[in-house]
């Protein structure tokens, strides 16, 4: 049977390693892979001091997206809270994406526009959240 | 004319006759008969749901009834003697010790146990069910009325206590019963 | 009718805390008939909870559009199928099928066990009827399914979302609420346990098939998701990582941990602590999964919205949930406390405690994950999300430890593993683990992480052959039978153990699929007709695209061939579909080809009718179908770990040798033999369906059935075969002649000599009676049943035979005895 204190030492030092484990969890986040979750005009009222950071931009398109023929190139602008930015995209889109859909896109900004990563355009279903219908508005569709 | 309808009111519970819930079920099933002429939809499914609903009707009417009848204690129990059940409780347990000493062998068959911690947790499960065993047969030789009464006849002539179904004296050969 | 609801559900809650009182009364001042009737009470919750859910079906089925959720999820189209299934298509109806499914789990779980843990019964209920409360109590404040329109009634309903028009519809829903639902159970007795001191196995034992089973039903409702992700919703994946699917997975991990956990409290009386938290915390997490998805609190494309006072109710039960548990724990410590101490590092203990670390630190790591945004925002004022690679990256390798420790813990000792041991067990596994490492490496899969996870597989699967291979050679030795016999009794006395190895089995094939994931291929192209595209070994020409309809959707199709190596593989048909009043939300028709060794999958994006240029996506998914036959192999092997004693007792007792094998395998012949023909029905795909002109003749698409006779009585408007074609024209002419309903009717009755062309029969007094027979003979069925059941049951149990009392030597010789009989 282990004394006392030698239990007491065996859980302050799990306790001390989870707690670790968690932490890095918690930085390694922050750092590298997670998106900030932005709307338009919170992005665009200093622009400069968001370049190149994952961005998930909320917004709504801004009128008829516009495809360059024979390609999967997109390019519109998407707008919120008054402001607007230029966004470019390669890939299929969601069915539901048109003029005036509210989307989130994820991707970076640039001084020449916001740039979508593959797959980086969720536009939201227009009627009621059911279970799992969303789904479908993932990019690819 | 008479006439015995099955639907009169519920007979005290008797164990092989007429229950509460056959009145609730039988009640059930004839408002739902009911339910479905008088229903203006003529949809199978909306007529089958409706006699479900119905019939839930009645089990609500019958737990009701248990309830109450919980509540006023009338509910029938398992009242088996308390010695009887400290008894099936030791079985209970004999049987799960039994179970882990050939589940111990297997295990050090199949090398899932060392040799010494073999030996070790075995003899304390073998000890374990000595002692059960013996709790067992104090508990018997205790209180032999849980073993069956048998009708004897006395010989009228010698006296020996004979069996219910001897037809002679064992001991004077005279005839019995 | 709706009135009638809402105070079934007002009644509802107040027996349950009618039951709730009586119970907790009775079991402190051990007053049996106050527990009597604090049960029947319980018992009156569930039976009324089914009238309201018959209520609420029938108002479906009837289209009783004055009740607002009836016309939020259903209409007038919609198939009978689907009006059932939204039941659960909204919040308030999904709430109240989970107080029904736990009043009917509750119900059955205390029957059961009403006479075996009878002091643990009142506490039982009290806590199974507080659950029920709560929901009721969101119901009878908040989200009311029986809430009715108050001055208009709209004349048609909205309709379920046309996504959610499909079968898995119908089956997703229920069977992940009933694992959810039951892992309530053995909540229940584990607080239970804890409230009556009686913290032995005993409890354990009451609830170990309720967990096996919500286990199983949580699997297959987070596989059918997966499943219904994949084939329907064409984004080429089936687990995005969202707050809604995490929600699932999350008791899932705790539940795998208890499963698990509870066999080293059996064997050793340790772990009790982690038991009873498992457990408790396994709960919660079903509770909290619900209330993510349902408060809007964090942001999913599954959330059914946000709900302010909802997330509230939800955050007071949550809270006090944990603290009434675990102060019970506390209290209970003294009593917790392990008899043993873990002996050593290398054993079987060991393991199951790396495993419940592991598992937990899964579900943890999962929620807090998920919990991030909403977490980030309230800390550093920014919302933060993290996307589904970062999920992959961290559960890889937490998946590969848990693959690994699947290995392991069947091989090490209980207490201490001695050297010859770990020599003795880890031979051959080690083995065949380099061996497929090296040849995997040779052939050019990368090592991280495909090589290393199908050497993790290799090492599982020959450590779970070698289990056997002992096992069976063990009982071979000890009953002297064939090998075959001795392996169906090896499975029958020990079906835990071996029902489990064979659902490690099913969790090998699954990580095949998902090591697959590593050489995903994908690609995103424009192309005209006659193009061919490579992808992988597939050669992928556009064809053509066509449109058509079927009266209840338009549909575009793409006609794609796909060739391998020269030959002509396939033909595929990727597609949208777009439903009558949802023209804004199609749905995708995915096409695709599946192997064993992959999936080719395509899909349709954009295009242009009149220039047939189009869009596609392609993908190919190697090795996911092993994800679809690993759980199913997983379903086997929980069925086996779940049968009772009986069902085996033949393979137990003493056959003749090779009478086991004999019969087993005439029934695989027999099985196997069996198959069914069916006639092909004939469906034309591209055929144009011409809509219904008038209000009478959409009516009449819908009363008489097609008369093709393969397709199964399908309405003549939904029926693609030409004789429904042919029909419908002539309804198309009667109408426009002038008929009138029943003059048209009669026409069809008198061309095909009866009733028979009718969806349903004329309305008439015996016809009505006609319905009644079938369901009356059924249910006499069911009665005959139970009355002969319940009679069966109440035969005296054959009482134990006592052996006569002798010395202690005779007493050990008798042990040994009893030991050689029992097999």
């Amino acid at each position: 049977m282990a004394t006392p204190r030698q239990r007491a030492v065996r859980i302050i030092i799990t306790a001390v390693v989870l707690l670790g484990a968690f932490s890095t969890l918690f930085f390694a986040m922050a750092q590298k892979d997670a998106q900030f979750y932005k709307h338009v005009n919170e992005v665009m009222a200093s622009p400069t001091q968001w370049y190149g950071k994952n961005l998930q931009m909320h917004g709504f398109v801004d009128g008829e997206p516009e495809q360059l023929p024979h390609t999967l190139r997109y390019r519109f602008h998407i707008k919120n809270g008054g402001s607007s930015v230029l966004a470019t995209y390669e890939g299929l889109v969601p069915d539901t994406f048109k003029a005036g859909s509210e989307v989130v896109l994820t991707g970076q900004l640039q001084p020449d526009g916001f740039h979508v990563g593959p797959n980086g355009i969720m536009a939201k279903c227009p009627s009621k959240y059911t279970p799992s219908d969303g789904a479908a508005a993932r990019g690819g569709d | 004319m008479s006439s015995r309808t099955s639907t009169s009111a519920p007979a005290p519970v008797a164990d092989t006759g007429f229950r509460p819930w056959h009145l609730y079920v039988l009640l059930s099933m004839v408002a739902a008969t009911a339910a479905v002429i008088v229903s203006k939809h003529t949809h199978p499914a909306a007529l089958l749901v409706l006699s479900a609903a119905v019939m839930a009707a009645g089990a609500v009417g019958f737990t009701v009834h248990r309830a109450l009848t919980g509540f006023a204690g009338g509910l029938a129990h398992d009242d088996t003697p308390l010695r009887d059940r400290e008894r099936d409780a030791m079985l209970g347990d004999k049987a799960l010790v039994l179970r882990s000493i050939k589940e111990l062998e297997f295990d050090r068959a199949t090398g899932k146990v060392s040799e010494a911690d073999f030996h070790d947790m075995n003899a304390r499960l073998r000890a374990r069910a000595l002692t059960l065993m013996e709790a067992l047969e104090r508990q018997e030789t205790a209180a032999p009325a849980a073993a069956p009464r048998v009708q004897t006849h006395a010989c009228k002539a010698c006296g020996t206590i004979n069996d219910d179904d001897a037809k002679f004296c064992k001991q004077c050969g005279h005839k019995v019963g | 009718m709706a009135s009638l609801g809402t105070f079934l559900i007002l009644a509802a809650f107040v027996t349950a805390s009618g039951a709730c009182a009586a119970c907790l009364a009775g079991a402190r001042r051990q007053n049996r008939r106050l527990v009597d009737g604090g049960v029947g009470l319980m018992h009156v919750v569930t039976a009324m909870m089914l009238v309201a859910s018959a209520v609420i079906v029938h108002a479906f089925v009837t289209e009783d559009y004055r009740i607002k959720y009836v016309q939020h999820y259903s209409d007038e189209v919609q198939p009978m199928f689907f009006k059932l299934a939204s039941y659960w298509g909204g919040l308030d109806g999904s709430i109240m099928f989970w107080v029904t499914l736990l009043a009917i789990f509750g119900s059955v779980a205390v029957y059961i066990n009403r006479e075996r843990y009878r002091l643990l019964i009142p506490w039982v209920v009290s806590v199974i009827s507080v659950v029920e409360m709560f929901f009721l109590f969101l119901m009878v404040v908040h989200n009311n399914p029986f809430e009715t329109f108050l001055t208009t009634t709209p004349a048609t309903g909205q309709g379920l979302n046309p996504l959610l028009q499909n079968y898995y519809m119908a089956i997703h829903p229920p069977m992940l609420y009933l694992g959810f639902v039951g892992m309530t159970i053995p909540f229940a007795f584990g607080m239970a346990a804890l409230a009556t001191g009686q913290l032995d196995d005993s409890w354990l034992r009451a609830v170990r098939r309720w967990t096996m089973l919500a286990w199983l039903f949580l699997t297959v409702g987070l596989t059918l998701g997966a499943l219904w992700a994949y084939e329907t919703l064409g984004w080429g994946g089936y687990w995005g990582w969202d707050p809604v699917e995490n929600a699932g997975l999350l008791p899932w991990f705790t539940a795998t941990a208890f499963l698990h956990s509870v066999m080293v409290q059996e064997r050793r009386s340790m772990l009790k602590i982690w038991n009873v938290s498992l457990v408790i915390v396994t709960f919660f997490l079903t509770i909290f999964g619900t209330f993510m998805t349902r408060s809007g609190v964090v942001q999913s494309v599954h959330a059914f919205g946000e709900d302010r006072q909802l997330a509230w109710m939800f955050t007071i039960f949550m809270i006090a949930t944990l603290v009434g548990s675990f102060s019970l724990v506390i209290y209970r410590l003294p009593l917790l406390r392990a008899r043993n101490e873990l002996d050593s590092w290398v054993s079987r203990e060991a393991a199951f405690l790396a495993n419940n670390w592991v598992l937990l630190f899964a579900a943890f790591f999962v929620l807090f994950a998920t919990m991030f945004p909403t977490l980030s925002e309230a800390v550093r004022g920014e919302r933060l999300t993290v996307a589904s690679d970062f999920f992959n990256k961290w559960m890889t390798p937490v998946g590969l430890v848990l693959l690994f420790l699947t290995g392991v813990g069947p091989l090490l000792a209980w207490k201490k593993s001695t050297l010859t041991n770990l020599r003795m067990q880890f031979l051959w596994p080690v083995a065949a683990t380099v061996a497929t490492a090296a040849a995997t490496t040779l052939v050019g899969i990368g090592f991280w992480s495909s090589g290393l996870c199908f050497a993790l597989c290799a090492f599982v699967t020959m450590t779970i052959l070698q289990e056997f291979w002992r096992g069976m050679r063990v009982r071979q030795s000890a009953t002297r039978t064939d090998l075959f016999t001795a392996l169906v009794g090896l499975v029958a006395r020990s079906r835990r153990r071996y029902g489990g190895y064979i659902v490690h089995v099913g969790i090998v094939l699954a990580f095949l699929g998902f090591a697959g994931n590593g050489s995903k291929q994908d690609l995103e192209i424009t192309l005209k007709p006659g193009q061919t595209v490579t992808l992988g070994a597939f050669n992928i020409r556009y064809v053509s695209l066509s449109v058509s309809d079927d009266g209840q959707k338009q549909i575009v199709t793409a006609h794609e061939d796909v060739a391998s190596g020269g030959k002509h593989v396939a033909d595929l048909y990727p597609g949208k579909s777009f439903f009558r009043n949802h023209e804004s939300e199609p749905v995708s028709d995915v096409a695709m080809r599946r192997s064993v060794s992959g999936d080719l999958y395509l899909v349709l994006g954009g295009y242009n009718v009149t220039t047939q240029e189009a869009e596609f996506k392609m993908f190919i998914n190697p090795l996911v179908n092993w994800i679809w036959l690993g759980v199913a192999v997983m379903i086997i092997g929980t069925v086996i770990a779940f049968m009772p004693e009986r069902t085996f007792s033949f393979a137990t007792a003493r056959v003749p040798a090779g009478a086991a094998t004999t019969s087993l395998i005439l029934l695989a012949v027999l099985v196997g033999g069996a198959t069914t023909v069916r006639a092909q029905h004939v469906e034309l795909p591209n055929a144009v369906i011409v809509p219904p002109k008038s209000p009478l003749e959409k009516e009449m698409q819908s009363r008489i059935i097609c008369m093709c006779g393969t397709c199964g009585r399908k309405k003549v408007g939904e029926c693609t075969c030409t004789d429904a074609a042919a029909m419908r024209e002539e309804i198309a002419q009667l109408t426009a002649a002038g008929k009138s309903r029943d003059e048209i009717i009669q026409y069809f009755i008198d061309k095909y000599g009866s009733q028979e062309v009718l969806s349903q029969p004329i309305d008439r007094g015996f016809n009505r009676l006609a319905w009644l027979f079938p369901y009356a003979a059924g249910l006499c069925g069911i009665l005959v049943v139970t009355g002969t059941a319940v009679r069966w049951s109440h035969r005296a149990a054959p009482a134990a035979d006592p052996a006569p009392s002798t010395a202690d030597p005779a007493l050990e010789s008798r042990l040994d005895h009893e030991l050689e009989d029992l097999d």
